[in-house]
């Protein structure tokens, strides 16, 4: 018994209820134009006061017109505020897109690089950076990523059993691995001064604060190829989100997205944190949101959970910067305070 | 075709499948009986790859198994199984769609054609499921979501469906009503299935062949008739059985009679 | 050994009776235990009032002591004491003397049976090393514990003058403070009728912090003819925002390094890189042990800052 395709009723039930190419594009643009609107409005905002038009007329002109801003306020404009923003939504989307991916993958919607020990092997991996090769500014990202896929590999490990890597046991022994990084980072930043501890701290908790010139359009990039990298797998963690025998069964190679999906979400936590510190909650709710509110289909999910993301931490970014200005608070804590009600909220509507 | 010859699988240091010979043929239903640990399901995965052979082959249009890639095998077998607890809501035409994954394009981005559209219509019609295709898998009952597992298979348009226990929860209407599909869809397009199941009389009155297992080894394969008899039956699952025919269909019934001998239950 | 138990023990030893004598050998074991505080029970006791407002019980003549921070350990030595410095921490590395009394942990951690076993009588504490929790143990301990708070310049030399006191040697404590006034004064005389120059204090580059309202290095930059940019911001080691501290445009930049903090903190802020301090050159490494310990070596730091701020008002 054939669906004749001219049957109106049919086609727009098939439209409906799955996700299109059509869709997907819409929601991307919206948030992509979201995004963009988010950058140059908050880019006005901060602890020092700029001049409102004349800012918008800079930003607008890509910084190639003061447009009537001093020498400092268009410094602080172009050489303090934007690469901030900017690294804020880099950070934000690698958060959020490797969440997104570790959910599907270990089909757990708990999943998160935090979670998983992968965000705490990356810190260790920047501590070991700062410590031993301080002044080399590439060590940090390098050691940061080998430090997160030792995590990866620490987790699988110890999550193998009889039946394979069930996502159970990852996300069990995930825990275990986090708890025991921290005791790690505790026990090494008893070794600190004073001084440091108190700097450090912060920066553990979420610091956009540093600039750095070289390594900021690395961390864009890594943004950038990774969530495009995990959105072409859409189609394979779509299936493996609903069962891994079963995804085997229909012809996806596990084993090899399974691998893509470890070393390319532990190259987007490890360049975050190494970046700004760890971040939390980004890789929780973000990709949270983007399931409920646009399906379950990753083909949509992660490419709306990196632009998400990105939102998320620039908004989270701009209070942690104007709060209590001109002093700062981690915007770690600032994604804590707004994630963890959320949180809530949305499992209690689940 | 697809079968499995001479074919012994062993791990830990178990044999779960001892030199097993089984041919899948078209338009035909093959039942995989026996008590638990026989090794049923193992050959049954080992027949679309997932499990692999320690020695013997498996052969799939004449050609070894592991030659295939894993898309090239999913368009040509099929696995119905016990579906995998649902974390994340999907609506059952995105779940049938995901059966047409290895017919898109050979990486993991991709959207839908038309005839991935048509196909899903027309399963979802087969397993009588157009009503729900809107409606979230986790909404539907048991006896529905199953269905929704088999119209997955289905849209994979393969030769050869694999179910492994496919009528373990469902109740009595259901049971037929899914094995009524399996039948009917193999005599439409010349599909051939292997069902692996419990249910010898439901395996007596659908299937064209059955291979009885013990063990790991074949006891016996061929008509429903010539398997299922008092004498095999109660040698390999250790209880006296009475096998008649079925008053309408004619088909061999089994109806076990006492304790089994070494149990002490009563 | 309790003296009351001496007496007792005699008589009842005459009477050969069991139980007695486990009761007697049970006391001299509990009298034996409470030994280290029942013996400063028995001296003379004075009572002084710490900066935490704690009332402290010490005894007359303080032989044993112990520092929990390099500040307090200078300012031991500086008063003559530091013979009875029975133990102090592993940052305590000034004067060289310091290095070799016996190390009870660093600052943040001490460990409390070190401390127990060097059987001190009084514990010095600086605030600086967050030790609330800490002194609670030490007061359960029966070891005194004195806690010193000092917010600016004023408050250090107050902390040197009681540190002299309880440790007897309140004679060198006022000379030396004396001397310290004095140089003191010569600074800000000579910086008084300069204009203040505008500065910003790094304490750490990356991420960026500085001093706030509650810092006594805000005290001491003013009367070194400064005036800290990051003045009146609440707290005393804010976290400070790159934009603000670019806006500041301050004239001078100090950065505290070297000492024991090593090579750390030796670079300006990125932000800062085009201020007009960075511009003109006007970027000074002082040594942080000279303006982070509220010591004696704090009018040092001063003098240092002074020269750098105002060298012409220093040229002789």
């Amino acid at each position: 018994m054939t669906v004749a395709l001219s049957d109106p009723a049919g086609v727009i039930a098939m439209r409906r209820d799955r996700v299109t190419l059509r869709k997907t594009v819409v929601s991307c643009a919206l948030l992509a134009v979201a995004l963009l609107l988010a950058v140059i409005l908050l880019s006005l905002v901060g602890s020092e006061q700029l001049p409102v038009r004349s800012s918008l007329c800079a930003l607008l002109s890509l910084g190639t017109s003061p447009c009537g801003l001093s020498q400092d306020q268009f410094d602080i404009l172009f050489q303090i505020r934007l690469p901030r923003i900017v690294l804020a939504a880099a950070v934000g989307g690698s958060l959020a897109t490797a969440g997104a991916s570790y959910q599907s993958l270990l089909r757990n919607p708990l999943a998160e690089p935090y979670l998983l020990g992968i965000s705490n092997g990356a810190a260790v991996g920047t501590m070991v950076a700062l410590v031993f090769f301080g002044a080399n500014e590439w060590s940090r990202p390098v050691l940061a990523f080998a430090g997160s896929l030792l995590a990866t590999l620490a987790v699988y490990r110890l999550a193998r059993g009889r039946a394979g890597a069930t996502p159970e046991r990852l996300i069990l022994a995930g825990v275990i691995v986090t708890t025991f990084l921290s005791s790690v980072i505790v026990f090494v930043t008893t070794l600190m001064d004073a001084t440091r501890i108190r700097s450090f701290t912060f920066w553990l908790l979420g610091d956009l604060s540093g600039t750095s010139k070289t390594l900021l359009p690395v961390t864009i990039a890594i943004a950038v190829i990774g969530a495009v990298a995990l959105t072409l797998n859409a189609r394979s963690l779509n299936l493996l989100m609903l069962g891994e025998r079963d995804a085997f069964d229909l012809g996806v190679e596990v084993g090899r997205v399974r691998i893509v999906v470890f070393v390319v979400a532990s190259l987007l936590v490890g360049s975050s944190v190494a970046a700004s510190g760890s971040v939390g909650y980004v890789g929780l709710v973000v990709p949270h949101l983007a399931r409920l509110s646009l399906g379950s289909d990753n083909r949509i999910s992660i490419p709306a959970a990196a632009l998400g993301g990105a939102l998320f931490v620039i908004v989270a970014d701009t209070v942690a910067r104007t709060v209590i200005a001109p002093r700062e608070l981690p915007v770690g804590a600032i994604t804590a305070l707004i994630g963890a009600p959320l949180f809530i909220y949305l499992l209690k509507r689940a | 075709m697809l079968e499995a010859r001479d074919l012994t699988i062993s791990y830990n240091d178990r044999v779960a499948v001892s030199n097993v010979t089984l041919i899948l043929s078209a338009g035909e239903i093959t039942t995989l009986v026996g008590p638990n640990g026989a090794g049923k399901s193992t050959l049954l995965r080992s027949l679309n790859g997932q499990v692999s052979r320690t020695s013997g082959a498996v052969l799939l249009d004449g050609q070894p198994i592991e030659k295939y890639s894993r898309r090239a095998i999913g368009r040509r077998v099929a696995v119905v199984a016990q579906e995998a607890e649902l974390r994340f809501p999907v609506t059952v035409l995105e779940f049938v769609l995901g059966g047409r994954f290895a017919w898109g394009p050979n990486s993991g981005w991709g959207w839908e054609t038309e005839r991935d559209l048509v196909v899903a219509a027309e399963v979802l019609a087969e397993t009588e499921l157009t009503e729900l295709s809107g409606r979230l898998m986790n909404e539907l009952s048991g006896g529905e979501r199953q269905r929704a597992v088999l119209a997955r298979a289905l849209a994979t348009e393969a030769s050869f469906l694999l179910l492994d226990e496919p009528t373990a929860n469902l109740d009595l209407a259901h049971q037929a009503m899914l094995l009524n599909l399996v039948r009917n869809r193999c005599d439409a397009r010349q599909t051939a299935a292997l069902v692996v199941t419990h249910d010898l009389n439901l395996a007596a009155q659908f299937a064209d062949n059955v291979l009885l297992m013990k063990d790991g080894k074949a006891v016996r394969s061929g008509r429903p008739h010539e398997v299922l008899t008092p004498e095999l039956l109660s040698r390999v699952f250790d209880i006296e059985v009475l096998v008649d025919a079925h008053p309408i269909t004619g088909a061999p019934r089994v109806t076990p009679l006492a304790v089994p001998r070494t149990g002490e239950i009563k | 050994m309790d003296v009351g138990g001496t007496f007792l023990l005699a008589p009842l030893l005459k009477t050969k009776s069991l139980p007695a004598l486990v009761l007697i050998c049970l006391a001299l074991a509990c009298a034996c235990h409470r030994g280290r505080s029942s013996f400063s029970d028995l001296t003379i006791t004075r009572e002084v009032i710490d900066d935490a407002g704690r009332r402290v019980l010490l005894p007359g003549r303080v032989d044993r002591v112990i520092s929990l921070a390099p500040n307090l350990t200078e300012i031991i030595f500086a008063v003559g004491a530091g013979d009875r410095l029975v133990g102090n921490t592993t940052y305590c590395d000034y004067p060289p003397e310091a290095k070799a009394v016996t190390k009870v942990g660093d600052s943040l951690q001490p460990s409390l049976e070190r401390i127990i076993a060097l059987r001190p009588q009084l514990v010095l504490i600086s605030t600086a090393s967050q030790l609330e929790v800490f002194t609670q143990q030490l007061h359960d301990q029966n070891i005194a514990a004195f806690v010193t708070d000092p917010h600016d310049l004023d408050g250090v030399f107050r902390t040197i003058e009681q540190v002299g006191q309880i440790l007897g040697q309140t004679q060198q404590a006022s000379a030396l403070v004396k001397k310290l006034r004095e140089r003191t004064n010569v600074v800000q005389q000579a910086v008084q009728n300069a204009k203040p120059v505008r500065v910003f204090y790094q304490t750490s580059g990356e991420p960026l912090y500085t001093i706030g309202k509650d810092a006594f290095v805000t005290d001491l930059i003013r009367r070194a003819g400064g005036v800290s940019v990051t003045a009146d911001v609440p707290g005393a080691w804010p976290k400070y925002s790159n934009e603000s501290a670019l806006a500041a445009r301050p004239q001078a930049i100090i950065l505290p390094t070297g000492g024991s903090m090593g090579a750390a903190n030796s670079t300006v802020a990125e932000a800062l890189r085009n201020s007009p301090a960075a511009v003109a050159g006007r970027v000074y490494k002082i040594n942080d042990d000279h303006l982070a310990r509220p010591g004696p070596r704090l009018v040092d730091g001063l003098e240092e800052m002074a020269r750098a701020l105002h060298p012409e008002a220093f040229k002789q």
